[in-house]
């Protein structure tokens, strides 16, 4: 594998990883839910990475 | 506050590793159930990011020493140990279902991204709008028969699966809850399935803990 096909796969899993705590996994009743006011930064910080992983896809393919 | 990282079974040992803001991680238990909870101060010192992958490193210590392991999505907290004990009481029944079912089990992600399309980046003809609309629909077909190819072999060996809508390049995107003494036998499919279609590229992460099918043990 590439050197970029191993840095798109270590951005991938990152990102799987940030999205499966954010998004996925049980909530129960009764919780009250963390007001962090920097949740979007995480979100942020995803879009940087799934910006660079497509970058490196296209030059990848070239 | 009482912060929630995961759902496990009462006997379950905590984890030794610290949690969000360096605070220790203990097991709260309400009958069979288990809490893998921290005490924090009324919010999160640290920030999210840094929280965000604390909750992470919690989950995958306690799914290591645990058959089986419930995460918590992100940010979930109770006022106190008496709130969390009544959300697990509320929710026990589908809580013990669903830890049957992830019992044993580990995730495994799959994006499979398709070559940049030609018809995409070349222009349209004048007056081949009847064409180009059947190439696409010819196109959609394909792209739905090469997705089944890839995942009906693999959802065949998995516990269960979860498949979301294609996007654009995204051909598939599936979530795979294999039985731990299936994944080596599963990602040797992943393997021969790409290379069985070296054109496309199958992005396989994990092992995971089963964060996408804990998230059905929903409110109640």
């Amino acid at each position: 594998m590439s050197v970029e096909g191993s840095t798109i796969g270590h951005e991938v899993a990152l990102v799987e990883l940030v999205d499966r705590v954010l998004n996925k996994g049980v909530v129960l009743s009764g919780d009250i839910t963390l007001s962090v006011a920097d949740v979007d930064l995480v979100y942020v910080g995803l879009r940087v990475l799934l910006a660079s992983a497509s970058t490196l896809d296209r030059l990848d393919g070239e | 506050m009482v912060y929630l990282y995961a759902i496990v079974d009462a006997d379950a040992a905590a984890p030794t590793t610290r949690g969000i803001d360096g605070a220790p991680v203990a097991v709260e238990t309400h009958e069979d159930l288990g809490a893998v909870v921290s005490v924090l101060a009324q919010q999160p010192s640290s920030d999210s990011q840094q929280a965000v992958l604390d909750h992470a490193r919690v989950v995958e210590a306690v799914s290591r020493g645990s058959a089986a392991v419930l995460p918590a999505r992100f940010g979930r907290a109770y006022e106190d140990a008496d709130s969390l004990r009544r959300a697990l009481e509320a929710g026990a029944g589908e809580l013990r279902d669903a830890l049957e079912r992830v019992r044993g089990c580990v995730e495994v992600g799959l994006r499979v991204l398709a070559p940049e399309r030609a018809s995409v980046l070349s222009p349209v003809p004048a007056g081949s709008g009847r064409d180009y609309m059947r190439d696409r629909l010819a196109t959609a077909r394909q792209e739905k028969a090469v997705a089944d190819e890839l995942h009906l072999p693999l959802a065949a060996l998995a516990r269960a699966s979860i498949r979301s809508t294609p996007t654009e390049r995204l051909l598939l995107t599936a979530a795979y809850l294999v039985p731990r003494r299936s994944l080596a036998g599963f990602q040797t499919r992943v393997e021969e399935l790409q290379q069985s279609r070296p054109d496309l590229t199958l992005a396989c992460t994990g092992p995971w803990p089963p964060y996408s099918f804990a998230a059905e043990a929903a409110r109640p």
